[in-house]
């Protein structure tokens, strides 16, 4: 037992953790105040309900005892004239009669005459049984036993007092036409004489029982279910609507218990049904008249209450879940629109639309987040140019690097050239370094087409074949396609100079430089391949670690280097774009620009300068879709 | 669709259903059906024998709110009288039958085709259609026996060198047969002599003098219904003198039948109750109508057994005489 009970809580301790989970606010609103107006209805309900079978029961008890005092005082005063009968027959009559020589009869018919609706018999009987006197006249059953009838031998029994018995069967007279009656009898011994002697005899008065049961028919005239039933002192059922079913044990009545019942009203239990029962006891009789009223008859009427209750309060409940469900609506919604704006800017939307709306509260909230979110933007954009600010002066800083090295040396050349009276090759060089200036300067542009590129590559190239008095071949392999597209300048020279430096400068045999140029799909790719001395893999892995500045491009050249032109092309369109580096000692080193196709217009141009390369390709992505 | 939603409609959906249901307990609780219609056949209607099988009716109809049409029926002779009767209380409505069975005979009422569209209970004998309806009466060969038990009583427990007559006729033959064949195996076991045994007794009053012939050759007469009992007071008053020494005993209720028990002419009288029979043949009925309770079981009634000395006591008084309430 223990145990199922310890199963029973934990199973309901499971049931209300899970509802314990984090709700939405419209479904916590709305259950809670689901629950506590259904809590609140359905009490009130039954108070009303409760306070309203009370006030019934209160009504049908005060009901049942005026139908029940009235019926008292009806029966009373029927059983008193009875009473008067009786007495007016003994002691104006029998007391003053010599029956030796006068007969009773003439006034016995003159009372029976005056009362006959309510009786059926008059009839004075000696204490030995003999029939003295009867009205009306009738023929006396033959071989007859009075004196052990119940009435004769109650009123011998109990002399001075008045008797009434039981419904019997008249048995006394014989009627021709096979007639029998019900009768209540009223019997006291009275005292008879003759000639002075007085002797011991009985007055019996046979009332009608059908008097009796049409003064008690009243009572239980309507067709509800309570009626009233009268009984002896002892239980024994007198009159009851439904007599001939008791006698037949066909209905049963709780008389035996209602006999000890004080006057009053009480609810009694009987045969699994409740009733209220009320008491009166008849004056001087010793009946009782009890009124029942069925618990289930009163609930006849109270069945229909309890609908209209159960109605009431399942109208009122379905107002309620509407209302809930509405106001919790009203109070969530704003709120849930708010969350929603929120969950926008979290997936990353800076320009969410934020919901102003729903109580001054929630209003507050979205104006509140929305000036966060203007204010974080804000921030952002700030950040966005200070990196960009950052961005172009590490760029100036980078670019600013190539001048004074290259300018240096290609001076020291043009100078040793006009000292060696080469003054045509000093012209060449001197053409090709303004042509070379003029592409790096680009007034001021650090975008430019690959075309441009490549002919400042060319530029450079002239001037490094005349200073390395040709120790190597230079080829120019550009597709078309890629002539048009934009690149970060400066990018191709720098590795050029380290395939001189690197490459083919101390090599035995001819050094041969290729520069190629093709597009793949979105990507262009500028390679600059030397057939120089190569280098092993680990160094080729070091060359673009920024933690390795002190790379070759540090020692000689330019002094601009690998790692400068990745990170510059890096800063300018992002990963995976830069340099992409493959060497084998011996064999040569291949270097191959990775860069985005974007064709070289004016738009794209001013976009790049501006470092919103994401914006290019956003567009493109728009477009493609 | 989520499960709070879900929720939200069944709740709504709940609270819909119980407000139709109390419309619908409302609207259906203040009207009160029509009283079902039940027609009672039996043979001889206005027959005093039946004044308590009414009363039990009455009552009954009354408690169950059932109309009740008693028909008014004279002496039916044959089952084709009586299958006019049904059809034409059919024919007028009526849901329910409980019929007194006339004849038991192989031409027997059909009361199979339409009739088994309606509540049907037979009264005293199933007739001879066995099974096939519910019967409410009495136990007749108990009868029959009680009969013996109180005639052997009343003689001192000996019944040898009595001649014994038995009418045992008018209707419901079988039930008739029954008494007979309970009071027939209780007397022989006794030696009785029974003198005669007639079934019938129509047109016995044009023949009183044989009657009073038999009635010189028995010094018992049992007469196994109420209407042979009735007889049996004519032709044994009419026999005077002559017919005292016969001891009468009958089955019956009527008020004559107890009259003549109260004035010695009838020594024992055995009274089926027949108010508890037209109650719950009517209890039966409609409760079988109001609940559409299946097949309707056979219900057995008690019977007393009363003599001039006991015929007051309070619980036979309350049987023999009915409060007409």
């Amino acid at each position: 037992m223990k145990k199922r009970f310890e199963n029973f809580y934990r199973k309901l301790l499971s049931c209300f953790q899970a509802y314990r989970k984090p709700q939405s606010i419209q479904v916590t609103i709305s259950i809670s105040f689901t629950i506590v107006s259904t809590i609140c209805m359905a009490t009130l309900g039954i108070s009303l309900y409760n306070s309203f079978v009370n006030t019934v029961e209160h009504t049908m008890s005060q009901s049942g005892e005026q139908i029940l005092d009235q019926t008292a005082i009806n029966l009373e005063t029927y059983l008193r004239s009875m009473r008067r009968i009786s007495d007016a027959m003994y002691y104006s009559v029998i007391k003053d009669k010599n029956l030796a020589r006068d007969t009773l009869d003439e006034e016995m018919n003159l009372l029976y005459e005056a009362n006959k609706g309510n009786l059926i018999s008059i009839a004075c009987y000696t204490n030995s049984g003999e029939l003295v006197a009867a009205a009306p006249v009738a023929t006396e059953k033959e071989h007859i036993d009075v004196v052990h009838q119940e009435w004769f031998e109650e009123a011998v029994g109990q002399m001075e007092n008045i008797h009434f018995s039981t419904p019997h069967v008249q048995n006394l007279f014989d009627e021709v036409n096979f007639r029998y009656y019900w009768v209540v009898s009223l019997s006291q011994a009275v005292e008879l004489t003759r000639n002075g002697n007085s002797t011991l005899g009985v007055l019996l008065v046979d009332m009608n029982y059908s008097s009796i049961e049409q003064l008690l028919n009243k009572a239980n005239m309507d067709n509800s279910s309570d009626y009233v039933y009268l009984m002896d002192s002892d239980g024994e059922i007198i009159y009851h609507p439904k007599q001939k079913l008791l006698y037949m044990d066909l209905y049963e009545e709780n008389s035996l218990a209602a006999a000890n019942y004080e006057d009053g009203s009480r609810q009694e239990q009987f045969r699994g049904e409740k009733r209220l029962v009320t008491v009166k006891t008849v004056g001087y009789t010793g009946w009782k008249l009890v009124s029942v009223v069925p618990m289930k008859g009163l609930g006849g009427g109270l069945s229909d209450m309890r609908l209209v209750m159960i109605l009431f309060v399942s109208l009122a409940m379905l107002m309620t879940i509407i209302l809930n469900q509405l106001i919790s609506a009203r109070i969530a919604k704003p709120l849930q629109r708010l969350n929603e704006s929120v969950k926008e800017l979290e997936t990353g939307n800076m320009n969410p639309d934020i919901y102003l709306g729903g109580s001054l509260e929630v209003e507050h909230l979205g104006r509140t987040l929305q000036s966060t979110v203007a204010q974080l933007r804000q921030l952002m954009s700030d950040i966005v140019v200070e990196q960009e600010e950052k961005r172009k002066s590490e760029m100036d800083a980078l670019q600013s690097q190539i001048n004074p090295h290259f300018l240096y040396n290609t001076l020291d050349s043009i100078v040793w050239m006009i000292e060696g009276e080469r003054y045509e090759d000093a012209v060449f060089m001197i053409t090709q370094l303004a042509s070379l200036f003029r592409i790096s300067l680009s007034r001021g542009k650090t975008i430019i087409s690959v075309e441009d590129e490549m002919k400042h590559a060319k530029n450079y190239m002239n001037i490094q074949k005349i200073r390395y008095k040709n120790i190597f071949s230079i080829v120019f392999l550009i597709d078309e396609n890629v002539l048009n597209c934009c690149t970060v300048k400066l990018i191709v020279q720098p590795l050029l100079e380290n395939a001189i430096y690197y490459g083919v400068e101390y090599m035995d045999g001819d050094g041969e430089i290729e520069v190629k140029g093709y597009r793949r799909g979105r990507d262009v790719y500028l390679e600059v391949r030397d057939n120089g001395l190569g280098m092993p893999e680990e160094t080729v892995r070091e060359l673009l670690n920024e933690k390795n500045q002190n790379g070759r491009g540090r020692k000689r050249g330019s002094g601009v280097g690998l790692l400068n032109v990745h990170n510059r092309i890096r800063l300018r369109f992002g990963a995976p774009y830069g340099l992409e580096i493959e060497s084998q000692p011996d064999e040569g080193t291949t270097v191959r620009i990775h860069l985005p196709y974007i064709s070289y217009e004016t738009e794209n141009v001013a976009l790049l300068e501006e470092g919103r390369f994401r914006q290019i390709k956003e567009g493109e992505h728009h477009v493609k879709e | 669709m989520s499960r709070n939603k879900l929720f939200f409609f069944m709740l709504v959906f709940f609270c819909v259903f119980v407000i139709a249901w109390a419309s619908y307990g409302m609207i259906v609780g203040e009207k009160e059906g029509e009283p079902y219609q039940v027609s009672v056949i039996v043979n001889d209607s206005n027959n005093d024998r039946w004044i308590a099988l009414r009363q039990g009716l009455e009552q009954a109809a009354k408690d169950y709110h059932v109309d009740l049409n008693y028909v008014s029926t004279g002496k039916l002779e044959s089952y084709e009288e009586e299958h006019a009767l049904l059809q034409r209380e059919l024919e007028n409505g009526a849901e329910g039958i409980i019929i007194q069975m006339v004849s038991d005979e192989p031409e027997t009422l059909d009361l199979t085709g339409a009739f088994m569209q309606v509540a049907v209970v037979l009264l005293e004998s199933d007739g001879g259609l066995e099974d096939s309806h519910a019967v409410v009466g009495s136990d007749n060969e108990e009868i029959g026996r009680a009969m013996a038990d109180a005639i052997i009583r009343d003689f001192q427990g000996t019944l040898a060198g009595k001649k014994i007559g038995i009418l045992s006729g008018g209707s419901s033959g079988l039930a008739m047969r029954q008494r007979n064949q309970g009071l027939t195996e209780a007397l022989q076991e006794q030696d009785a002599l029974i003198a005669w045994d007639i079934s019938h007794i129509d047109g016995l009053l044009d023949e009183q003098k044989e009657q009073i012939a038999w009635m010189s050759l028995a010094d018992i007469i049992i007469a196994l219904d109420n209407d042979g009992t009735e007889r049996m007071i004519d032709v044994i008053q009419a026999g005077g003198d002559e017919s005292s020494d016969c001891a009468l005993y009958g089955v019956g209720g009527s008020e004559k039948a107890v009259y003549y028990l109260d004035k010695g002419v009838i020594r024992t009288l055995v009274v089926p109750n027949e108010f508890k029979m037209g109650y719950q043949s009517m209890e039966a009925i409609a409760n079988q109508l109001q609940h559409q309770t299946g097949q309707l079981e056979d219900y057995q009634v008690d019977y007393l057994v009363i003599n001039k000395d006991n015929m007051y006591d309070k619980k036979n008084q309350k049987l023999l005489f009915p409060i007409v309430q």
